[in-house]
């Protein structure tokens, strides 16, 4: 890249005390590398890249970015390498470059191949040239100041450049890949998924990729624009040649100088027409809808487009909506959505605009599964606000137009076969009419009764079915407890009182011993033969009393029901695992899990461990 | 003596022609340093490049093939390194790892492969000795899920599944259709009450959406493993039936 340093300097009477200088020291060196790059890891991307690409313009370079199995970027070219005189002068001399006769490369700074200080304080060069292979390594020294040191050399039959940088493996490596996929020939990229842009169109001036962002190519490193300098910028990529564009010197940024903005949006007014050409060609090609929004995604021009279904019919496309003539639907706001059943706004025969982000439901003609399916549908999580939802009579415009939609009848219904009444903590009626204690309070109070095996809600005898999906809005685990009241009455408001009460007592008496089953229970082994022998040899604490009335069979998940109950406080697993774990020959028996019910060995144990 | 080079931050080891090299910020630094000042230069580029100690932990289970990592000839992402290498040090046997890999590599999609090591990338992994991942999940006081409080009871026991279909694979979609699972990261953007340890079979991961740094994840199949009165960060691990909290 040419620098033009050049300016007018022209004075009389003035006496010159000396020239300014650059010291060199460590601190300089730290302002040209570490801190001269706000982002480090595409820099070094981006430098080493763009060296290696002046070097072998026509070969692919190979870059590997650091993998958790190697953890290291390298960069190789295929170009001649450089002899040990080149060497020092690109790597050591800060300010020197080989490339500023003319614009045909992209360095010129002479800063470029230190760029791997930005992020580590070495790195390795291996030169392949003139028939030696010869390994370098720079690196910053003690006193701050870069050093390069030569390792070995070989004979060798290739030729080019790696280098070798130490980092950590980082998606940011990735991300870095991006300043340099307009790159030809493509790099060949290792260690990570990459794949570059799908190019639409290209011309010598600019180039359209999809879904792409205004930006500019200078050469071949891609820059994003800042549009907030210029004016209806299409969404596509400007290219400029090397020189023509000032970049900084870290050369991460476009330097918006007033002769730069000027020059960049004199391109754009040039090709803002052509661009527009180009975005009718590619509209006349799509065969959806979809498609032609994805076209126009981020474009300036307020242009409608007809686009020719295949059944004849025709519709107005624009960006990003299209006009559906003569329809027939419900257009449902925001507030509409909340209702039971969706009031909304009805229109017939009129034009339909029906944007990208809207939604659009089949109607059904059965007015239930249509209430159902509305109630299911407030629970949308995709409505946001800006979406509009529109129920519609006739689906045609939308198979047309490659447009989704959604049947309503198809829709899983998750309605309440009935409204949750008021929660009533911990008592519940579970299937076999039985009163049922939980642990959590549940939403669900279900007034049934269970005369001769069948069940009856408000008179209505339910089907199993029925009955199970009402049983399955019960939350919570649940401990169960069963009165004898079988027949005694007829609705649950006439057992209620009595329940209760029946269900206070358990909760008062039986609860504590529930809690000390169930922490039997989580210590893992004191309820097996292992333990019990354990104990009676004396060589374990003696289990706690059993609680009263232990019936484990009685208990339905026990655990959860207790959970939110008293505790143990004993740590019997701790004490369990010291006297076993304690003794080496218990694993050396084979014997992994202490819940082992095999009698010879428990005897074993039991006489090895006295 | 083999030509190296130690700075504040890196190392570097030439052996045979071959570079090796690494920043402190990787895992085996120190040791590697510990080892070129004791002189064991081999043992220092184990530490450099885990190649060596991760063909013997998985003994023949895993292949590591140039830059390729290896699961009966299909290709283990490399962010799973950092985990084998992880759940060596802790001493777990390589077995429930490879089950999860296979589970891994038996999803159907590769878009949600790649979204699951995407997860696998930023989050520990906690794993049942069958390789099921484990996650975490808020449910209302009464057990319901969050988002409509009527649609599923997340008992502890009880599996749930949703037509793979139905399950939004859209990565950018951050709020969709399918069942949520949560990393502990994650626990506290999670509306309610309580909160259900999961197990999942990682075939059945769908998406992992881009917010909350990949810390959620859609899945169309799950299983309550227990309730959690107070849930800690699950580090990468396997996890058997004594889960500690």
């Amino acid at each position: 890249m040419l620098i033009d340093v050049s300016q007018t300097h022209e004075s009389s009477g003035l006496t010159k005390l000396c020239d300014f200088q650059i010291q060199t020291n460590g601190i300089m060196v730290k302002a040209l590398t570490s801190r001269l790059y706000s982002n480090p890891i595409s820099s070094v991307v981006r430098e080493l890249a763009s060296n290696a690409l002046d070097a072998a313009p026509t070969q692919p370079m190979e870059i590997r970015v650091p993998t958790a199995l190697d953890p290291s970027f390298r960069i190789r070219d295929k170009g001649p390498g450089l002899s040990r005189t080149s060497m020092v002068e690109v790597f050591t001399r800060f300010g020197e470059s080989t490339k500023r006769r003319d614009n045909s490369q992209i360095g010129g700074f002479g800063l470029g191949a230190k760029s791997p200080f930005a992020i580590a304080n070495s790195y390795t060069i291996i030169s392949s040239h003139a028939g030696i292979q010869t390994t370098y390594m720079a690196s910053i020294g003690a006193d701050g100041m870069p050093a390069l040191h030569e390792v070995s050399s070989q004979p060798t039959n290739d030729t080019g450049l790696e280098i070798i940088v130490p980092a950590k493996p980082s998606l940011k490596w990735v991300e870095a890949l991006s300043q340099i996929q307009y790159f030809e020939p493509r790099p060949i990229v290792t260690g990570c998924t990459y794949n570059g842009p799908t190019i639409i169109h290209e011309n010598p001036q600019y180039l359209v990729i999809s879904g792409g962002e205004p930006s500019i190519l200078v050469g071949p490193v891609a820059y994003p624009l800042n549009t907030s300098h210029f004016q209806r910028v299409p969404p596509f990529v400007l290219k400029f040649p090397i020189g023509t564009i000032e970049v900084t010197a870290s050369r991460e940024e476009i330097v918006y100088s007033p002769a730069t903005i000027q020059r960049i949006q004199n391109a754009i007014d040039l090709h803002r027409q052509d661009y527009l050409s180009l975005q009718d060609d590619l509209v006349a090609k799509c065969t959806t809808v979809p498609q032609i929004w994805q076209v126009l995604k981020g474009s300036i021009f307020d242009k409608t487009y007809t686009f020719n279904a295949p059944g004849g019919r025709t519709y107005r496309v624009g960006n990003p909506y299209v006009e559906i003539p003569g329809a027939s639907y419900l257009k449902v706001t925001s507030s509409d959505r909340k209702r039971k059943r969706w009031k909304g706004t009805s229109h017939s025969g009129s034009s339909l605009y029906f944007y990208s982000e809207d939604v659009a439901y089949l109607e059904d003609d059965n007015r239930k599964m249509q209430e159902r399916i509305e109630s299911t549908l407030r629970n949308q999580p995709n409505f946001s606000h800006g979406t509009d939802v529109y129920v519609v009579k006739d689906r045609t415009p939308f198979d047309d137009m490659g447009l989704p939609i959604i049947p309503l009848g198809t829709i899983p219904t998750a309605a309440p076969i009935r409204k949750p009444s008021r929660p009533i903590a911990h008592r519940i009626l579970n299937d076999r009419g039985a009163l049922v204690v939980s642990p959590t309070p549940c939403t669900h109070y279900l007034p049934v009764t269970v005369v001769d095996k069948a069940t009856y809600w408000r008179g209505v005898r339910l089907s199993r079915a029925i009955y199970m999906a009402m049983c399955r809005r019960i939350g919570g685990q649940i401990a169960l407890i069963t009165p004898d009241f079988k027949g005694k009455y007829d609705t649950l408001r006439d057992a209620a009182a009595e329940w209760e009460a029946a269900a206070q007592t358990f909760l008062d008496t039986e609860a504590p011993a529930l809690a000390l089953y169930n922490s039997y229970q989580q210590v893992d082994g004191w309820d097996t033969p292992l333990y019990a022998a354990l104990a009676a040899n004396g060589l374990l604490p003696p289990p706690p009393p059993k609680p009263a009335n232990y019936n484990p069979a009685r208990y339905y998940d026990v655990q959860a029901f207790c959970s939110g109950w008293a505790s143990c406080n004993i740590n019997y697993k701790e004490e369990y695992l010291k006297v076993v774990q304690a003794n080496p020959l218990f694993t050396l028996l084979g014997i992994k899990h202490w819940a082992s019910t095999d009698t010879a060995d428990l005897t074993r144990i039991v006489s090895l461990i006295k | 003596m083999y030509p190296h080079l130690i700075t504040t931050n890196t190392v570097t080891i030439i052996r045979d022609g071959q570079t090796y090299t690494a920043t402190s910020d990787m895992q085996g630094f120190a040791d590697a340093l510990d080892c070129i000042r004791q002189g064991e230069w081999d043992a220092a580029i184990d530490h450099i490049t885990p190649r060596a100690t991760i063909e013997e932990y998985a003994d023949g289970s895993l292949v590591i093939e140039g830059d390729r990592l290896l699961r009966n000839g299909t290709e283990v992402d490399h962010v799973m390194v950092p985990h084998i290498l992880s759940m060596k040090e802790k001493g777990f046997d390589i077995g429930p790892l490879v089950a999860f890999l296979d589970k891994v590599l038996r999803n159907p999609s590769m878009r949600s492969r790649n979204q699951l090591w995407r997860f696998v990338a930023t989050n520990n992994i906690a794993i049942t000795p069958e390789g099921d991942l484990l996650f975490y999940k808020k449910v209302q006081d009464n057990y319901y899920d969050v988002h409509t409080g009527k649609s599923n009871c997340y008992t502890v026991g009880s599996t749930h599944t949703m037509s793979r279909s139905e399950v939004d694979d859209d990565p950018e979609s951050t709020c969709s259709t399918g069942l949520h699972v949560c990393s502990f990261e994650y626990l506290r953007s999670f509306g309610g009450q309580r909160t259900m340890l999961c197990q999942v079979d990682p075939a059945d991961v769908v998406s992992v959406p881009i917010d909350y740094q990949n810390t959620k994840v859609r899945v169309c199949r799950l299983t309550v493993v227990k309730e959690v009165a107070n849930p800690e960060p699950l580090d990468t691990g396997v996890y058997d039936d004594s889960i500690p909290f």
